[in-house]
């Protein structure tokens, strides 16, 4: 078996890099123990109190894991530039800052698994925190235990190491800095780690560009070998049909809206549970809306230099069928032609953003274990002090249980976490509605859940198994199963009671959802608890600046022109970026007219949201008490 | 040996159940707590759940029982290669046989990255000293903000 490790040399100076930022990481996230033993918000939310660019530069970090390379390689390698789509999912980020992570991030909850219990009333809210958090704290080890094993086989192919110590190794060494500072070292190491994979990724992909010959030469090649068509994202087989190995204009219709209405719910994608953590632990609901925007906006500026620097492999390489080995293009073009002294930070990027994935998922594990099953449901009366012993001992228990699926049972982690992305269909729609409508209640959302399991099954494996449906392209399984589980969670929903109309009213004036909440609203409107805000025409119209605390609560037109013009800025900035690095004209209008749409969109929105914030903060001590006692169990 | 679909069910199954444990710690501290517990099923509600329920159940089974009684087709992937009949793929792969000569030729492989130590000195060098900056600075501003709280 001919791997790397014969074609890689490492030299002292790239051992030396190595050591001094592995070093570096650690310490980096150890020094700040002695804020996170402070208390339980402190082990999980680094206190509540993070500037926008922290928690932003996580929310990339978090975006980026060891094997995004891998899979956006492979994308970019069999479709083109049009494969930059499939990624395109983390654009939920465009939308949500304006509404999910406004209205989450005003719950003022922990986790996903405590907002179930805010947003919806009685047994049911309460069955759905059980399931969340158990599902949550379980799936944190599958991945620990997922994103280990890959660890394990780079390792063995870079080092020689033994699999078993490829597996531990890393991962225990990024838990000495989780275990001792909690979510503020996660928090720093993250930042650090963030700004290092960045630059590495944007060297190696321009250090690949360079080698393949520089983009014109690249187009050259491209257009000689027939291949002209992979540049373009626009590039369709057909509007639409059933063969799986085609891409249609629909699967980027599906795309599209998968990502950008997504960002009005809660929990659409994995990627919702890692950012909520982030939107909790920014200072105010503005620096939430922007760290969740930049970080996704980031992400994209990656998806972007990945993209040609993989089609500047396929130029290199163009005949490669085997997908291991072309989803691995990305790392070759950096072991394979950076000097000595690169080399060694381009591995401690590597190891950057692996350890960005263990921390952020050892953490969040043991917030679910600590926040929602123990503190909770064991013992709601512990004090500080116990709670954060409670999320040690939590960390130490996944890490644990992360090695002994990663070491034993590497084939179902690996084959669950495809089953994570199938499993986010049957469940879409539910997580807008319990973001944008009223009655839709528990056991809807519940029933959604269970119902797609089965529904998944079916539709991926069973059936098409049988020979009783095709197997279907990706935007078909999408639809399909969206209407199966719609099939079971809407008559659940009309066949069970509202919630408690005290509970909504509660919810509603804290939260301020977007949506069909309309009986509720006139309900807090009766009681006094809202103002009514009078429509009036201001000037400086889609630009004003001057909202008051109330204006500013209330879903307007800005709020619609913020998102539409933030979902432009992120499609125009990701082709446009691309376009610029092959040096085409259209790329650099694009580029110019995405940034612009991001300059509007800023301008709409931030007055809104500083007024926002300011009258949402005096209020948050009283809140975040109710909160507390909530999670006592005392009323 | 588990096959590629045992394993995605054990998977799920293994998810699923500790949710479900979950969410059964959620129902005894609700019983315990809160005294009224909620009616929340009408009796027709809890005829339909029992009967869909029941359906699916009847569903399930008859659809393992056919495709238990499917032909099984030739293992591809990595069961293939489990089973011996695949010559098996490193998950970090070699490069292709005809990529061979080119990366020989990258400076890589053939040593010339020795004559480029100053980039590989500069640049990480910079970054490092960054990122070390930043982490300083970081825990001034943080501690100071803790030392005014206390």
């Amino acid at each position: 078996m001919e791997g790397l490790a014969k074609v890689v040399q490492f030299t002292p100076l790239d051992w030396a890099w190595i050591i001094l930022y592995i070093v570096l990481m650690i310490l980096c996230g150890v020094i700040f123990y002695r804020l996170g033993k402070r208390s339980e918000s402190d082990f999980f939310l680094a206190g509540r109190g993070l500037p926008w660019w922290l928690p932003a530069t996580s929310v990339y970090a978090t975006h980026t894991a060891t094997d995004t390379p891998m899979w956006i390689g492979g994308t970019i390698y069999r479709w083109g530039m049009r494969g930059i789509w499939y990624p395109f999912f983390s654009a939920w980020c465009a939308v949500s800052p304006f509404v999910s992570t406004r209205i989450f991030r005003r719950s003022l909850a922990m986790s996903q698994a405590e907002w179930q219990n805010l947003r919806f009333s009685g047994l049911g809210s309460e069955l759905l925190r059980g399931w969340l958090a158990g599902w949550q704290t379980f799936m944190n080890m599958f991945v620990l235990a997922w994103v280990s094993a890959a660890m394990g086989k780079v390792c063995f192919y870079l080092f020689g190491w033994p699999s078993w110590f490829g597996v531990t190794f890393f991962t225990s060494i990024c838990a000495i800095y989780v275990l001792t500072a909690g979510y503020w070292g996660v928090i720093m190491a993250d930042f650090q780690q963030g700004i290092i994979s960045f630059l590495v990724i944007t060297l190696v992909s321009l250090w690949g560009i360079t080698v393949a010959g520089g983009p014109t030469t690249m187009l050259d090649k491209l257009a000689d070998i027939g291949q002209g068509w992979r540049i373009n994202p626009f590039h369709f087989d057909a509007f639409w049909g059933l063969e799986g190995d085609k891409f249609y204009a629909l699967d980027l219709i599906t795309l599209m809206i998968m990502a950008i209405f997504g960002g009005i719910g809660m929990g659409n994608f994995i990627d919702w549970y890692p950012e909520a953590q982030r939107i909790q632990s920014a200072k105010s609901v503005r620096d939430a809306s922007w760290s969740i925007w930049s970080g996704g906006m980031a992400a994209m500026f990656r998806n972007s230099f990945w993209a040609v620097s993989i089609l500047a492999f396929f130029v290199l390489f163009p005949g490669i069928k085997d997908q291991r080995t072309y989803e691995f293009g990305w790392f070759r073009l950096g072991f394979d032609y950076m000097p000595a002294g690169l080399i060694g930070m381009f591995i401690a990027a590597i190891i950057a953003i692996h350890l960005s994935t263990i921390s952020t998922h050892l953490n969040l594990g043991a917030l679910y274990a600590t926040r929602d099953l123990y503190h909770h449901y064991v013992n709601p009366d512990a004090d500080e002090a116990k709670l954060v012993r409670v999320g040690r001992i939590s960390t130490l228990l996944l890490l644990v249980g992360s090695f002994v699926l990663g070491l034993s049972m590497q084939s179902i982690t690996q084959w669950l976490i495809f089953a994570l992305w199938l499993q986010a269909a049957g469940i879409w729609i539910p997580s807008i509605l319990q973001v944008i409508w009223w009655r839709f209640n528990a056991w809807a959302y519940l029933s959604s859940w269970i119902a797609n399991l089965a529904m998944s099954w079916l539709v991926v494996f069973v059936l098409p198994a049988l020979g009783i449906l095709p197997q279907l392209p990706d935007w078909a399984s999408f639809w399909l199963l969206a209407v199966l589980v719609g099939l079971v969670y809407i008559p659940v929903c009309f066949l069970t009671r509202p919630d408690d109309m005290d509970h909504l009213v509660k919810y509603y004036v804290q939260a301020r959802p977007v949506g069909f909440w309309g009986p509720v609203r006139k309900e807090a409107i009766r009681r006094g608890l809202i103002v009514e805000a009078k429509s009036t025409t201001h000037p400086g119209g889609l630009f004003r600046k001057d909202w008051t605390p109330e204006e500013a609560d209330e879903w307007t037109v800005h709020d619609v022109m913020a998102s539409v013009f933030s979902a432009l800025s992120y499609i125009l900035v990701a082709v446009g970026l691309a376009g610029t690095l092959f040096l085409r004209p259209w790329g650099v209008v694009t580029l110019i007219i995405g940034i612009a749409c991001g300059w509007v969109m800023y301008k709409i929105i931030d007055p809104k949201l500083k007024a926002m914030s300011v009258a949402f903060e005096a209020k948050q001590k009283d809140y975040i008490d109710r909160l507390d006692k909530t999670t006592r169990w005392e009323k | 040996m588990i096959t590629e679909s045992m394993g995605k069910i054990i998977g799920m199954a293994m998810a699923y159940a500790v949710s479900t444990l979950g969410l059964l710690l959620a129902y005894y501290n609700y019983r315990k707590r809160i005294v009224k517990a909620d009616k929340v099923f009408t009796r027709t509600a809890w005829a339909v759940a029992a009967g869909t329920l029941g359906a699916l159940v009847v569903a399930v089974v008859v659809v393992v029982l056919l495709a238990n009684t499917k032909q099984p087709e030739a293992p591809v992937g990595l069961e293939a290669v489990d089973r011996g009949i695949a010559p098996e793929t490193p998950i970090v792969p070699a490069p292709a046989e005809t990529d061979i000569a080119a990366a020989r030729k990258a400076p890589a492989f053939a040593g010339d990255r020795k004559k480029l130590p100053v980039l590989g000195i500069v640049i990480p060098g910079a970054v490092f000293l960054f990122s070390t900056w930043i982490t300083w600075a970081l825990y001034r501003h943080f501690s100071k903000k803790l030392e005014g709280q206390t």
